[in-house]
């Protein structure tokens, strides 16, 4: 079974961030445009974190490339997943980012998640951001589950939820979008195919994992 | 209020100048990523990640991972060797698509270490009716030992099957190159 999921943010919410960009973008130099650090989608609090397949951050006004890949990955008793993939890509007024895996195996807390495809894609140009997911067969404790194509939507889970598509605008307007989103209390916090664009940075993870 | 209008017509041009310079380097060595996975004829699903593209001045950024599961294969980039246009257009949106030819050296498990090309298609969105290729010959060239190109269908998905997407972004003002480098799977050890 394959579903697809695909969204934006809203479209008035972006002119908005078009005209305010304008005001601001040009007047100021690259340097400049990196804000106090924003606290990301997955809050370290458990006692280990673990990242597949990542680009690092590339600086917002930037104009460079950054990849990661890799043939098979896994945590112990948390994941595994194939042809790992993410890149982030830098211009003056613009940055895409970009991250995906297969095969996805991934087991929080005796919950069983399984896709045969996982994918983020994050763009921000000058105020504006858009993100959209694609996740393929999906499944929990073997039980296909339809993708409704809406941002951050969730499911609940033994002890946590499911959020897929998840979509989180910092407080800069930095856009993180992590295709599927895994956490349960007190146990692990997974993001799979993490995209993540705007004032902050550029940066791409394959799987971002605290456990 | 004169600050406010200085400030707003400096963006503005800005603007115009990110407008104009886009179309004028629409053709410009550019980047091409995406994921996903296709259906071999034989019914096995094999996946890949890809990227292409120039940086400081030389097609050889990218990286490929590629798993067919039917015949095992495993695929392990080392080396991006060149990076083609093959073709190039826009979307109703103005949006870069097109096709580009991704070259380089990877280890295998099957074949040891092998050259190989991916023939990448960006259809634009929502990606449905992108295509992935992909050719392993010996190092150096010769008779492919692997490829997908005899196959009934490359596309991600839409009305055959397959999954993922896959995307063409523009050329990165300070590192772009040109199209261009070897390609020993596709033009034996020369280049285009």
């Amino acid at each position: 079974m394959r579903h697809r999921n695909s969204s934006r943010l809203g479209l008035a919410a972006a002119v908005v961030g078009v005209l305010g960009g304008l005001l601001v973008w040009p007047a100021v130099g690259s340097a400049q445009l990196i804000p106090p650090p924003q606290i990301g989608p997955v809050a370290p609090v458990l006692g280990a974190t673990t990242v597949l397949a990542g680009t690092g951050t590339l600086a917002a006004g930037t104009s460079d490339a950054l990849q990661a890949s890799g043939a098979t990955a896994g945590i112990p008793s948390l994941l595994t997943g194939e042809v790992l993939h993410a890149v982030t890509i830098g211009y003056p007024d613009q940055i895409d980012s970009e991250a995906s895996l297969a095969a996805l195996a991934l087991n929080v807390a005796g919950t069983s998640i399984g896709a045969d495809f996982v994918m983020s894609r994050a763009t921000a140009v000058v105020g504006s951001a858009v993100g959209t997911s694609n996740i393929d067969g999906l499944s929990i404790n073997g039980v296909p589950i339809p993708v409704n194509g809406d941002p951050n939507q969730t499911i609940g889970i033994p002890g946590g939820s499911v959020v897929l598509n998840e979509q989180q605008s910092l407080p800069d307007g930095t856009l993180v979008v992590n295709a599927l989103h895994a956490i349960v209390s007190g146990v692990a916090d997974v993001a799979v195919a993490s995209a993540t664009t705007g004032f902050s940075g550029g940066s791409a993870k394959a799987v971002q994992a605290s456990y | 209020m004169r600050r406010i209008w200085t400030r707003y017509a400096f963006g503005v041009a800005a603007l115009a100048l990110v407008l104009a310079s886009g179309s004028a380097s629409a053709w410009e060595c550019d980047f091409l990523t995406g994921g996903g996975f296709i259906i071999r004829d034989s019914g096995a699903k094999a996946n890949f990640g890809v990227g292409g593209g120039c940086k400081h001045g030389s097609p050889t950024w990218g990286h490929l991972e590629y798993q067919d599961h039917g015949t095992g294969l495993n695929v392990h980039w080392t080396s991006i060797t060149g990076y083609f246009e093959e073709e190039s257009n826009t979307d109703s949106r103005g949006k870069p698509i097109g096709v580009r030819r991704i070259c380089g050296t990877a280890r295998t498990n099957l074949y040891g270490d092998v050259d190989w090309f991916v023939l990448a298609r960006d259809t634009g969105e929502p990606g449905v009716d992108d295509e992935f290729t992909i050719r392993l010959t010996p190092l150096g060239g010769g008779i492919p030992l692997y490829t997908t190109e005899g196959d009934s269908n490359h596309t991600l998905g839409g009305s055959g099957p397959g999954g993922g997407n896959i995307q063409l972004h523009n050329p990165n003002p300070s590192t772009m190159g040109e199209f261009g480098g070897s390609c020993p799977a596709a033009f034996g050890g020369g280049g285009a």
